[in-house]
């Protein structure tokens, strides 16, 4: 029941996607605008990358949620396509702009509020769990092992194939929308066999997050899909989070295979040096006016650690806290959200720091983070200087 | 090897960058000028060009400030992705 089907007038080398009758009827417009408009989008994207077929995925995580990051063409596209679109697998989201409990406490325009709050209505009808966490990984149950999923979010996608083994190529946040929709994705990249080129050989003595945020950061700008990583030792949480969320910031690499690969690859250290050079693109100021926590956001390990790094020490500048609700409702029971915020934290559940219309130039000159993700988008971004910290310095510092 | 994604004539200045793009956070997603003061292309508009780049990278809702300045009339006219020996001639509006 296939047909061998070319897109359009390209005139390609390589062997060409293979679709199904039904999927070929889809792109013709067959079976509506929608459905035309996704498979066009997972076509494009899988002649981009080689790949031969579409597949089933089981798990969509969508970005392009905050009205910062999307603005009005994003918000009036999710409106009109939320009219006629419905996702057809489990489809989760990122985080959107602000928290809804305490958004008077910010500077936030009325307009904002408001199409933020259609945005999220458009994704709600179109069966999307409102989830608005960029830790999907840790805040729902991993799938079996070798689950195609689509995620878009990028410290997810890396995520997801280096430690929940789990199969997703670094997708845009258009082509995840497409394979929520249509429940498929071009099968190409990191959805098949991956041997990476590189092995990054980590050579930092006793690393701390922040280090893991580096050589992420490093790692994405030399790797292409993949790269090996050799030298860790053990990582909690957090360490793993950073490096992720690092890599997903600075390149198109989507995984880390753990060891030396084999002796063809090109070995590359990453050293003090390297470190530095990374730390010097990053941290711009001496010091910040606010502290932000979270990007990646903080699951319920990392905010129990918090809470006991606290214990008996309140901040004595502001610290914004940034967690999934689900982790803010946890935490609530166990009653970290109240030693937290007797500490003087500032609790937002559904966003993050990355992209934040929460935190502007006009107020602050500077943000101390132990984020390299959120760094990069502070920096660019906000327009906000950043002074990079572990926690622990953080706590040590900023606390008394 | 040429691959063309989406077909279409255009012409255009030719905007030519060696270091890739990341388009969220460093293009104004109204005006398309990019704003990423180590960039090769700092507070260059990618408006009536062709934009040819190795690649995107970094954040996934980049996708979005292509359509946004797409939306805005400040696009470009072509996307040329330089990936390897692979011409990707990817977008045009």
């Amino acid at each position: 029941l296939k047909s061998t089907y070319k897109y359009y007038n390209c005139n390609n080398d390589n062997l060409p996607l293979e679709l199904t009758r039904e999927e070929e009827s889809a792109l013709k417009g067959e079976q509506g605008e929608i459905m035309q408009m996704a498979y066009r989008i997972l076509v494009a994207t899988g002649e981009a990358t080689d790949a031969e077929k579409l597949i089933p995925i089981e798990w969509a995580h969508l970005s392009g949620v905050n009205y910062n990051t999307i603005g009005d063409a994003g918000e009036e596209l999710l409106s009109t396509i939320s009219k006629d679109a419905r996702v057809t697998v489990k489809t989760t989201l990122n985080p959107m702009g602000f928290d809804i409990d305490n958004v008077s406490n910010y500077k936030l325009d009325e307009n904002f509020i408001s199409k933020q709050l259609s945005i999220r209505n458009s994704y709600e009808t179109m069966g999307v769990i409102p989830s608005f966490s960029c830790i999907p990984y840790e805040i729902f149950d991993i799938p079996k092992n070798g689950t195609q999923v689509a995620f878009a979010e990028s410290n997810a996608a890396i995520h997801a194939n280096s430690y929940d083994n789990l199969k997703t190529n670094k997708e845009s946040a258009f082509s995840a929308l497409a394979s929520a929709i249509v429940g498929k994705s071009p099968y190409s990249s990191l959805r098949k066999e991956d041997t990476p080129n590189i092995t990054i050989q980590m050579k930092v003595k006793n690393p701390n997050e922040l280090t893991y945020g580096m050589l992420g950061f490093y790692a994405g700008k030399i790797g292409d899909t993949s790269v090996n990583i050799s030298g860790l030792g053990e990582m909690d949480q957090r360490q793993c989070k950073a490096m992720c969320g690092g890599m997903g910031t600075s390149g198109t690499c989507a995984k880390f295979n753990f060891g030396e690969g084999d002796s063809n690859t090109e070995k590359i250290d990453f050293d003090e040096k390297e470190m530095q050079n990374v730390h010097d693109e990053l941290n711009t100021a001496e010091k910040g006016d606010l502290i932000t926590l979270g990007s990646p956001q903080l699951g319920l390990d990392e905010i129990s650690d918090l809470a006991a790094k606290l214990k008996g020490r309140s901040f004595q500048k502001r610290c914004m806290v940034f967690l999934p609700r689900t982790v803010k409702e946890q935490a609530q029971k166990i009653g970290y959200i109240t030693e937290l915020e007797r500490a003087g934290c500032e609790i937002l559940a559904d966003c993050c720091t990355c992209l934040t219309p929460l935190i502007s130039k006009d107020d602050v000159d500077a943000v101390t983070t132990n984020s390299i993700k959120g760094a990069f988008y502070l920096k660019n971004s906000n327009g906000v200087d950043v002074n990079l910290k572990s926690l622990t310095q953080i706590v040590e510092d900023e606390t008394r | 090897m040429n691959k063309i994604l989406v077909s279409g004539k255009v012409e255009g200045i030719v905007l030519k960058s060696n270091d890739p793009i990341n388009f969220l956070g460093t293009v104004d997603k109204k005006t398309g000028i990019i704003s990423d003061k180590k960039h090769p292309l700092f507070e260059k508009a990618i408006k009536d060009t062709i934009l040819v780049f190795p690649s995107g990278v970094g954040s996934s809702v980049g996708a979005y400030t292509i359509y946004s300045i797409k939306s805005n009339k400040s696009c470009l006219s072509c996307n040329t992705l330089l990936h390897e020996e692979n011409h990707y001639h990817k977008f045009k509006s």
